[in-house]
């Protein structure tokens, strides 16, 4: 086991990562025009002024080189600094990343406690609970979010008034950041009740799109991972021997779908990054998706491939993850290991 | 007496859902082919006079606008038509882009197997490595915004699925004889591999770049959502919708419309999808 691992962090994590900072490095070196004059903007500046920030940014050196410090920096840690704000990459990151976590997470949960559920409902039932499953799954995964975040806010809180539009909470309560997540932080504020309903408030529309396609994919997974598994010898055997219905589809039938049903969860990981870059825009949330947006905008070059590597390294964590969770649930694949 | 039979044949094939898929799609295509004709209006030019007119009314000078007006008085029916065509071009583009390269990496990785193989299969790793959109943002503001980068920033996050399903169906096939046969009469590998392994790994290929062409639409629209895709005043329906959401709650129907046919589009292309997908894949060879 350990040794599968290390085998797993040389031969595919580190590659990967490699790759990763080789692509973002370059990609942005490919970049039409000057990024000191792009910097410099409008205004411009005398020939000293853009020298004198050629050699500040470390532009004036040779390509290889400029990527050799960018990497030896890397590895200490240090991304380099955002040219608007001044602040080191990785601080603005951490900065933002408890508010991107606290959204995936809240649609991580509620598409798991609705998808497998009705999944396994619509393996059970069939008829017409199974077409409005398979029916919620095609619509889900069909729905462009950023359009699905506009009728959302057009009808639940411009039309009827229900929810916020935009933020974390409401701007009366003012809640000391602690761990970065709002729903633990308010409550080491004096009154933290209505706080709390308020940071509640604001993240449900947010969350909800961020999960629809998610969900539809959920739903699809755990429904024909049951449907695949109630055909095998396991689960008649199950049933010979006397085990109910419910027993059977929740325990046997399900266990064998664990399998599936994780890699669509390392899958989400991926679609909630990149549905929070949507959602965060459209919502006005204070994490890193809008973070990112907003340093393409600003052209802020060295957030950018920071934020393309710490992207691409928690990416890759997932998927390593995943593969350790795929041998905890599923003992037939250890045997395969050893081998 | 063939036509009908033909077509039962195919709808019958394609399951319902790939039926229904197949019948909004070609809602679409007539759309797009068609946009200039049936547009009552120019999709780009300025009516002053008649801003943001709500859907079935009439303006000021007289005329009437099905779907009502955008805020510079363009007629939003005209401009959904034209939308039809710029993203329908998109996905056509993106299918044709994504599925040269990905052929000729497939058949390169699989055929040959070694080195070559693993200097793919790393970069294409390097690609899913990326979450999609991120890596289509990332590429569009290396290249500038502008609909032809989006293009290909696309084609590029659709490059990973088609080479890796090509690769799979070439490994599967180079050992059957038909393969051997061909090398030992002394076919080119070129020859062997685009004219008698190719044409055996088209069925799961056709299904994934039919899933390509959906995914395209929609990250073409994402992309010009946050206005890195397509450029005003282009009425390409992300464009669109970004420019309506100022306008949620005096004109919604600039919202409504736009992103109402992007989701028809993507769900008729994956009901399709899914269509061809049991019809192609679930009868010989089972993937």
């Amino acid at each position: 086991m350990a040794a599968w691992f290390f085998r797993k962090i040389y031969s595919t994590f580190l590659p990967t990562l490699l790759g990763a900072s080789l692509l973002s490095f370059f990609l942005l070196r490919m970049v039409p025009g000057d990024p000191v004059l792009n910097l410099l903007g409008e205004r411009g500046g005398n020939p000293e002024m853009v020298e004198a920030m050629r050699a500040r940014l470390g532009l004036d050196k040779p390509l290889l080189e400029q990527y050799g410090i960018f990497m030896s920096q890397a590895i200490r840690g240090d991304l380099g600094q955002s040219v608007i704000s001044k602040e080191p990459v990785l601080v603005e990151f951490a900065a933002r990343m408890p508010a991107t976590l606290e959204l995936a997470i809240v649609a991580l949960f509620w598409t798991i406690m609705i998808g497998i559920p009705l999944g396994i409902l619509a393996a059970h039932f069939r008829g017409w609970v199974d077409v409005g499953v398979v029916g919620i799954s095609l619509i889900g995964s069909s729905l462009p979010i950023f359009w699905w975040a506009l009728v959302l806010i057009l009808y639940v809180s411009v039309g009827w008034n229900l929810l916020p539009v935009s933020g974390r909470i409401a701007v009366q309560y003012d809640v000391p950041l602690w761990s970065g997540f709002l729903l633990i932080d308010v409550w080491r504020t004096e009154e933290p009740w209505p706080a709390f309903i308020s940071a509640l408030r604001h993240l449900m529309l947010p969350s909800l799109v961020l999960g629809t396609v998610n969900l539809a994919l959920l739903l699809r997974m755990v429904r024909s991972g049951i449907l695949e598994a109630m055909d095998e010898d396991f689960v008649r055997l199950a049933r010979a021997k006397g085990a109910g219905r419910f027993r059977v589809l929740w325990v046997h039938a399900l266990r064998s779908a664990w399998v599936p049903v994780v890699t669509v969860l390392g899958l989400m990981v991926g679609s909630l990054l990149t549905g929070a870059v949507i959602t965060e825009t459209i919502f006005s949330w204070p994490g890193v998706g809008k973070w990112i947006v907003k340093s393409l905008e600003a052209r802020d070059y060295p957030v950018i491939q920071g934020a393309i590597l710490l992207f691409a390294a928690m990416m890759l964590m997932v998927n390593l993850l995943v593969d350790v969770i795929y041998l905890w649930v599923d003992p037939r694949m250890r045997k395969g290991l050893s081998s | 007496m063939k036509q009908p039979n033909f077509f039962k044949h195919f709808f019958q094939r394609l399951g319902l859902s790939g039926s229904i898929g197949f019948v909004l799609l070609s809602v679409v295509f007539l759309a797009a082919i068609l946009a200039s004709p049936l547009s009552p209006y120019s999709p780009i030019e300025v009516y002053t006079d008649s801003v943001k007119i709500p859907p079935g009314s009439v303006s000021p000078s007289g005329q009437k606008y099905i779907l009502g007006t955008d805020d510079l008085g363009r007629d939003l029916l005209s401009r959904v038509l034209h939308g039809a065509q710029v993203s329908v071009g998109i996905g056509f583009a993106v299918v044709i882009m994504s599925g040269f390269f990905g052929v000729i990496l497939g058949l390169l990785a699989g055929s040959f197997g070694g080195w070559v193989d693993q200097v793919i299969m790393r970069g294409i790793d390097l690609l899913m490595a990326l979450p999609s959109l991120l890596l289509a943002l990332v590429v569009v503001a290396a290249l500038g915004p502008g609909l032809q980068n989006c293009i290909l920033a696309i084609s590029l996050v659709s490059l990973p699925s088609i080479t890796r399903t090509l690769r799979a169906g070439v490994l599967i096939e180079k050992n059957k004889n038909y393969v051997w046969a061909s090398k030992h009469f002394g076919s080119s590998w070129f020859r062997t591999y685009f004219f008698g392994v190719l044409p055996n790994c088209m069925a799961p290929l056709i299904v994934q770049l039919t899933y390509a062409f959906g995914e395209g639409i929609l990250n073409a629209a994402a992309l010009g959502f946050l206005g890195l895709g397509a450029q005003a005043p282009l009425p390409e329906w992300g464009t669109m919708l970004a420019d309506g959401r100022s306008f949620l709650e005096s004109a919604s129907w600039l919202v409504i419309w736009p992103g109402f046919c992007l989701f028809v589009t993507v769900l008729g292309v994956n009901l399709f999808g899914d269509g061809l997908r049991q019809w192609l894949l679930s009868t010989g060879n089972r993937t």
